[in-house]
């Protein structure tokens, strides 16, 4: 029998049993094989930021829950999953916690170790692809974990591919995620050079992008010199990084644009647009009385970035929803922009007490949102209006123009709550959200993972 | 008529009257002869004149003019003398009488056959079996008997076995059926063959000198009918494993369109569940249990289905990619087998244990179905036509009337003490309460129609067989509209062999075609709407949200039109050459597609005008949805087989042969809207570039090869030995794990043929076998070991340029799931086999199952296709099968045969459950089903609150719906505690009638599941046995109160502590009266004269009744949001020319 068997298998190898991939599937082995095929690997981590079927991040799961969660938005309709948001009452199985936000995160970082360990393991791979790849991955990562580390606090840290391990990782620790960020902006802004900042649109990050996001990672860590030196050496790029006009931010061709993600296919819409402004006649949120009371009359920014239907004032920085709109402009998801490293310096610059330098910066932002120099109107350059402002003063009017300079985009403000109250996020809202708690500053780790991960633990509160 | 009585059994003491049957029979076969001669324009008389021509000349001559067949040693032809004859028509008799004259030979006729033999001297020529009296017998010493054993048309039966009745010698006849037996005369010899009765004859003296010629007859016990198994055939008598055969026939006996509906209960050991009453709904079939650890995302548990030696491309998935009615998303679709005619299957074989299914490697793990369609017969041609039309109609649920729906949607407010306002009580306060809808009726109380038609013809000469055949079957549905199904399918198999016989050819063919339509959605979703809900407007077109509450129209479904064109070409090419006399080579050679063309449109009309919103563009035109799913396979198994003696007494056979195999599965979807035109509606015409969406396609291959062998040894009829094996690759799985052997070992022991046997005479068959061995599956899907990038379908790019997204975790140890199967059984026949009783007990281990095994999205992924290693799954169960023949006489006739499985699953090993994702799912020592069966304890309706009410069984006060350390606990078994089928078959003269019911008892959802979203007393229809309601404090009663209100989630009463109790699961037995058939052969003197061979008329009915103590509900669908089981009832015309 045996020898029967040996006889027979004796026509079967390996090799007949091989198929074919199917079309438009490919290995690993292949994907790495070059410098201009690992750049397709590269690019699916921007795609898949962008694929509107499977929301994360940057496509709507950032900016509507955070500005729901902090001060900035309502809603109009009912739901019951945004209504947690709104009353921060997050429950574990919650799906916009678990699927837009962590499970994307984690996607994208799996996505970026695949990356490095794919053109590191390559033999086709040239040493200058290698470096503009592991630091075009390191970059996403140290971005992907700033969001983690702030809405979970404490996570685990995967860095490889091996799921085995990856699967039963406890929580790291808040600092050693920070140290890691820091680890691999400073990788990604040695090595990623400036290779794509001339080509008209700023798909692809620079070593620009890398220190922009290196500035607020240090901001969050309260580092004020090294965060007004990498604020300055990006505002200085005077060459490539200009404010723009308030109707010109969030188009393609923005020179504000420090990095912003390209659109799925020949969409010339964001994805974060429209979950953020709803279609042409219904809204998707609309603006608390709270946030529409800090602007002052003559800030174009409640003109140009806002819209009032049926009497509800709502956001609308990104102004295209479809292909046909009737003198649409191509936009583009605007990750990192100038003006936020106009603010970041201006903190950083009062909270070392360069009060002078602080208001030069804040006003680079009024000026361009419409404030004058003069008593012609209510919206006037800190300048001229309070040029002795007090250094607390100064300060809370730096959080509150970041407020209105970044209200709906991405969660900035409730990441800006976080930090400023760090021991209990209730001060900082005080009656303007009345259930919220000291726990509620971090999101619950989703049950899905609870469940799958013997190790891992639940944030406080849930 | 000289007629030998080698057909008689030789009793002695009744010689005269056992020839006079055995004559009464060959009259009669020569009767049949008569017939079919006289069909063929053949006389049975002769023309011949010629001088000194050769006898064998004469013969052929004979053969040619009559159909008779002539046999005689060659050697015997040498002593014959030319011969000079001339006749005009003489009859056959006289012909022969006249020929052989001068001959020294003799002559005797056999049905067609005319043996001729050397004459015998005077006194010798009565026959083989001498009547045995002292004066004849004879004590010589052994002398060799010559002989030859042939089947009833003349053909050599090689390999029968050849006994001496109370001797232990014995032997085998070789190919040309011929043996040698030294025998002393007087004793008896048995000659047995699979498939023919036994014969006992006694050595005469004669015998020594002239051979001896046996006809067997085909054996009318059930244990030898041929049973077909892998790669080859055998019969109840001889299997070492288990096969369970359900004949064509029998399934025909239901008026369905699929043969899984036919099958259901038919099979010890298969449970077939139909999921949804819809024409060309799939059914979901299990054999021997649940091993599939991972519900969604584990290896496929649906056994292997090969018709006629070809794998189906597409197993017993679901085949379509669009929603539809027919398809209950994730639980059903269209079936694969809606394509198949059922008129076409000869027999259906399930093959379950290790002995029967380990050839089959790696796919046999779940068992295999073997499905074989009909071969052609030599013979006359033979025209048959069958047709039969008739009725359906679903099972209608007993909802309440618009009077009792207001009253309970009144007593809910009074009882919540709330006022009703335009948005808690829209039905009451804005729509019209006189308005009494019976929905059932409406929406799903149709009569759909079923047509039938089948016509074949068949015939062909011993070297070229063939039959052709083709059916037509229409059925529409319940719905108010005209979806029909329609079905054509042909059928042809071709058979030949070289005249030397070595070579043959079998071929055979089966197409579909297949137009299935039905509405976007089962509209029993709907039944329970409020009864006054508006279904037509005053001028009688669809009425649309009545007073502004926006609601579906569920007629609006009836407008999107669904259909699915598919096409299925199964096709078989057998190749046989015989290289020596035992050793033949065969290849197989098959190939299967299976195309599905879907289109699901939705016009303008169909969408609520409430969608046209100002501005918007959604909705505002018609949509259509486009699939296309095509399934390839093609298989070559060449084989060798060696058939050899060992010994006198021993019989091997020896099969090796191998498998190549492909399996290919390609599609597309798209969606089209912004038609311009509804006209356009279906088509490509008349659409904008942005209107094309959604456009996606997928292919994947399957690659299979492997070696394999089989060795079968038979000692006397009586101890049988089975071994075999396989060597099996699959491209499922990474190079190193690719491979895998297989094997299993059956035995046999046919104890009633022991000599301590003999005293229980009422003992007829008596068998003990056993078998163990290991299979394998590996229908995990393909790819999965390898981690692959894909560009995403919705951002396929990033800025023009190609983006590339893993879709998978590596997995490169992914291996095959383990299934040991270990089977005893026992058969019995009493009384020569009028009871028969099959027993098997049987253990399957499964292990290292393959799982989506979830992961923290941390890793990226969610989950992760692996084995889970050291999990075993355990099924044991009991198998019974009872076939009796209650009264057999000329004019009555009454069979029975009966089934029953009692199964057990339980999860026997799984290390470090309590730290695994499935902690809080399985327990070990449980089944399986416990994942599904967590439920809290119903403590019944509180008397003082009217309210459910569970039982708090962690103490905390609070009502908590989960698993682990919650309120639930594995409080139900869902799987069937036993079920089966009995048939009975009754004939009366010319009368048949079949009745079959099957039978099940099992946990299953009672009303209180169609509550799945609120209590009774919502806004909602419930059924009538919601009337039971608590109305007072006090009151005992299983039923809630009327309320509105669901009570939160974590309240130890109301809707919540209800729902999630056991309260909504009954253990019951229903009985089904699924098929019965009434038939009426017209009598043959009646067809004779329309110059027909047989006329049959027929009634015949599916899911008659069905005996459960569930009122208005179907216990298997169990869901009155699902269309049940439809009830068929047809009548129908055979005939036969």
């Amino acid at each position: 029998m045996a020898a029967l068997l040996l006889l027979t298998a004796a026509c079967g190898c390996n090799k007949a049993l091989d198929v074919p991939l199917p079309g438009g599937m490919l290995n690993t082995s292949i994907v790495f094989a070059d410098d201009v095929s690992a750049q397709s690997a590269m690019r699916g981590v921007y795609a898949s930021m962008t694929n509107f079927l499977a929301p994360g991040p940057w496509s709507g799961g950032l900016s509507g829950p955070l500005a729901l969660c902090a001060d900035e938005l309502t809603l109009p309709t009912y739901s019951t999953e945004q209504q947690q948001f709104l009353d921060n009452n997050l429950a574990a199985t919650n799906g916009q916690v678990a699927s837009p936000l962590w499970s994307s995160l984690y996607n994208y970082v799996y996505q970026c170790n695949k990356i490095n360990e794919g053109v590191q393991q390559s033999p086709g791979v040239t040493e200058a692809g290698r470096d503009l790849l592991t630091a075009e991955a390191s970059f996403v990562r140290g971005l992907c974990y700033f969001y983690l580390v702030n809405l979970y606090d404490s996570v685990p840290l995967v860095l490889t591919t091996d799921y085995r391990a990856n699967a039963l990782l406890p929580r790291s620790g808040s600092d050693k995620v920070y140290e890691q960020i820091i680890k691999d902006l400073q990788f990604a802004q040695d090595k990623m050079g400036e290779s794509f900042i001339n080509t008209g649109v700023r798909f692809r990050p620079t070593m620009w992008s890398a220190t922009a996001l290196l500035a607020r990672v240090y901001q969050f860590r309260n580092n004020w010199k090294a965060a007004e030196d990498a604020a300055t050496a990006v505002i200085g790029k005077t060459a490539y990084y200009r404010l723009d006009s308030l109707n010109g931010v969030f188009t393609t061709v923005s020179p504000e644009a420090i990095w912003d993600i390209a659109n799925a296919g020949s969409n010339i819409y964001t994805i974060d647009g429209p979950k953020i402004s709803g279609n042409a006649s219904n809204n998707a949120y609309r603006m608390t009385p709270y946030l529409l009371g800090l602007f002052q009359a003559g800030d174009q920014r409640t003109t140009k970035w806002t819209r009032v239907a049926g009497g509800v004032t709502a956001p609308l920085k990104y102004k295209t929803t479809s292909n046909t709109q009737v003198g649409a402009k191509s936009e583009s998801t605007m990750v990192l922009r100038l003006a936020e490293l106009y603010l970041i310096r201006a903190e950083a610059r009062a909270q070392q007490n360069n009060l002078a330098g602080a208001i030069q910066d804040v006003d680079s932002v009024r000026i361009r949102a419409g404030a004058k120099g003069n008593a012609t109107q209510a919206f006037q350059t800190v300048l001229f209006s309070n040029p002795s402002i007090g250094q607390s003063d100064l300060l809370n009017l730096i959080y509150d123009e970041r407020l209105r300079e970044f209200f709906s985009e991405f969660g900035l403000r409730w990441l800006d709550a976080k930090r400023l109250q760090p021991k209990n996020i209730a001060l900082f809202f005080g009656s303007r959200k009345p259930n919220i708690t000291a726990t509620d500053a971090f999101f619950p780790v989703p049950d899905y993972d609870l469940r799958n991960n013997p190790n891992l633990t639940q944030n406080q509160g849930y | 008529m000289q007629t030998r009585a080698i057909c008689a059994p030789p009793a002695r003491r009744w010689w005269p009257t056992k020839t006079l049957r055995a004559m009464k029979l060959t009259t009669i076969l020569l009767l049949a002869a008569c017939l079919q001669l006289s069909a063929r324009g053949i006389s049975q008389s002769v023309t011949f004149s010629g001088n000194n021509v050769s006898v064998e000349r004469v013969f052929k001559e004979i053969t040619r003019q009559t159909d008779y067949h002539f046999f005689y040693r060659q050697s015997l032809l040498k002593e014959s003398r030319p011969v000079s004859i001339r006749a005009e028509k003489l009859p056959l008799e006289a012909f022969l009488r006249e020929m052989l004259k001068n001959q020294p030979f003799e002559y005797s006729i056999e049905n067609k056959n005319i043996i001729i033999s050397r004459r015998a001297k005077k006194g010798e020529n009565d026959g083989v079996a001498l009547p045995d009296t002292a004066t004849t017998r004879t004590l010589y010493t052994s002398q060799p008997v010559n002989g030859r054993v042939l089947d009833a048309n003349g053909k050599p039966l090689a390999g029968a076995n050849v006994s001496i009745k109370n001797n232990r010698y014995s032997t085998y006849t070789n190919r040309d059926g011929s043996f040698t037996i030294a025998a002393n005369a007087g004793d008896v010899l048995i000659f047995s063959y699979v498939g023919f009765a036994s014969r006992q004859v006694s050595v005469t003296e004669k015998n020594f000198t002239s051979p001896l010629i046996i006809l067997l007859q085909l054996s009318n016990s059930p244990l030898d009918d041929v049973q077909v198994m892998a790669y080859g055939t055998t019969s109840q008598r001889l299997n070492t494993g288990n096969i369970t055969r359900v004949k064509g026939e029998t399934l025909n006996q239901a008026p369905v369109i699929n043969p899984l509906a036919a099958l259901a209960n038919r099979v010890p050991g298969m449970v077939i569940t139909q999921q949804s009453g819809m024409p060309g709904g799939a059914f979901k079939v299990q054999i021997r249990g649940n091993t599939k650890v991972d519900p969604t995302n584990g290896a496929d548990e649906e056994p292997l289905y090969i018709i006629d030696g070809v794998p189906m491309a597409t197993g017993n998935a679901p085949i379509n990619t669009l929603v539809s009615a027919i398809s209950v998303p994730g639980i059903s679709g269209l079936s694969p087998f809606s394509t198949i005619n059922m008129a076409e299957i000869e027999s259906i074989e399930v093959l379950k244990d290790a002995d029967a299914t380990a050839i089959y490697g790696s796919r046999g793990a779940s068992g295999v179905i073997l499905i074989t369609t009909k071969k052609a017969r030599a013979g006359v041609n033979r025209f048959d036509v069958k047709v039969a039309t008739g009725g359906s109609r679903a099972p209608l649920p007993d909802l309440l009337s618009t009077k009792e729906y207001v009253a309970m949607r009144r007593e809910a407010f009074k009882n919540d003490n709330l006022a009703m306002n335009n948005t808690n009580a829209y039905d009451i306060l804005l729509w019209d309460t006189t308005r009494d809808n019976n929905f059932a009726k409406q929406l799903i109380g149709g009569t759909a129609s079923f047509t039938n038609a089948e016509a074949s013809i068949s015939g062909g000469t011993p070297q070229v067989q063939y039959i052709i055949g083709g059916g037509y079957s229409r059925e529409t549905n319940v719905f108010p509209g005209n979806f029909p199904n329609t079905r054509a399918s042909a059928h042809v198999n071709i058979s030949t062999k070289s005249a030397d016989q070595k070579f043959t050819l079998n071929f055979i063919t089966n197409y579909t075609d297949n137009k299935n339509q039905s509405p976007g959605l089962d509209l029993s979703q709907y039944l329970t709407m409020p009864p006054n809900y508006q279904l037509y407007d005053a001028k009688g077109n669809l009425a649309w949200n009545e007073k502004g509450v926006e609601k579906t129209n569920p007629l609006a479904f009836m407008l999107q039109r669904y259909e699915a064109k598919t096409t299925n070409l199964n096709t078989n090419l057998v190749l046989g050459y015989k290289i020596t006399p035992d050793l033949q080579f065969r290849t197989s050679i098959g190939y299967n597609t299976v195309k599905v063309d879907e289109r699901k449109i939705i016009p303008k009309t169909a969408l609520n005008p409430n969608n046209f919103l100002p501005g918007s563009t959604a909705g505002t035109t018609g949509s259509t949805f486009f699939g296309n799913n095509n399934f390839k396979s093609w298989i070559v198994e060449p084989q060798l087989e060696y058939n050899r003696q060992l010994g006198s007494k021993g019989k091997l056979n020896i099969l090796a042969g191998g498998t190549m195999q492909d399996q290919r599965n390609n599609g597309y979807n798209f969606t089209v809207n912004n038609y311009t035109s509804d006209d356009f509606l279906g088509t490509l015409i008349g659409i904008s570039p942005s209107s094309f969406i959604n456009a996606s396609s997928s292919n994947s291959e399957y690659k299979y090869a492997a070696g394999f062998g089989r060795i079968n040894y038979n000692y006397e009829n009586k101890y049988l030995l089975n071994l075999s094996g396989r060597r099996d690759g699959s491209s499922r799985f990474g190079p190193n794990f690719r491979y895998s052997n297989f094997g299993a070992v059956g035995a046999a022991w046919l104890f009633s043929s022991e000599k301590f046997m003999e005293p229980f005479h009422f003992i007829s068959f008596g068998k003990l076998r056993a078998s163990y061995g290991n299979t394998g599956n590996d229908k995990i899907g393909d790819y999965k070991y390898i981690d692959l990038y894909t560009s995403n379908l919705y951002s396929p790019t990033y800025r023009d340029s190609t983006a590339l997204s893993p879709t998978s975790l590596f997995k490169p140890d992914l291996h095959w799931e383990q299934n040991k199967k270990l089977e005893i059984g026992l058969d019995l026949g009493f009384l020569k086999d009028r009871i028969l009783l099959a027993a098997a007990w049987y253990r399957n281990r499964s292990s290292d199952p393959l799982v989506a095994y979830p992961l923290p999205n941390a890793t990226g992924f969610s989950s992760v296709v692996a084995n889970l290693n050291g999990v075993v799954v355990e099924n044991t169960g009991y198998e019974i099968m009872l076939n009796t023949v209650n009264i057999r006489s000329k004019n009555f006739e009454w069979t029975s045969s009966f089934n029953i499985s009692i199964p057990e699953n339980k999860l026997l090993k799984f290390p470090n459950l309590d730290k695994s994702s499935y902690a809080n799912s399985y327990i070990i020592g449980k089944p399986l089903s416990i994942r599904l069966g967590y439920f809290a304890h119903s403590l019944g309706v509180n008397p003082q609150t009217g309210l459910y009410w569970a039982e708090d069984r962690n103490k905390n006060g609070t009502f908590q719906i989960a698993n682990l350390n919650g309120d639930l606990y594995p409080a139900l078994d869902l799987d069937p505690k036993y079920y089966g089928g009995l048939q009975n078959d009754w004939r009366y003269k010319n009368l048949r009638l079949n009745v079959f019911l099957s039978f099940n008892r099992q946990y299953i959802q009672n009303w209180l599941g169609v509550l799945q979203s609120a209590p009774a007393g919502t806004i909602g229809n419930v059924p009538k046995q919601a009337l039971a309601r608590w109305q007072k404090p006090g009151d005992l009663t299983s039923v809630q109160k009327f309320t509105t209100i669901t009570q939160p989630t974590n309240s130890l009463e109301g809707y919540y502590a209800g729902f999630y109790s056991d309260a909504r699961f009954s253990d019951i037995t229903y009985v089904r009266l699924k098929t019965v058939s009434l038939s009426y052969t017209l009598p043959a003197e009646w067809i004779k004269r329309v110059k027909m061979n047989a006329a049959n008329i027929f009634i015949q009915a599916q899911n008659l009744f069905t005996f459960s103590p569930f009122k208005g509900t179907d216990p298997e669908t169990a869901f009155i949001t699902r269309i049940a089981p439809l009830r068929t009832l047809t009548a129908g015309l055979q005939l036969n020319f």
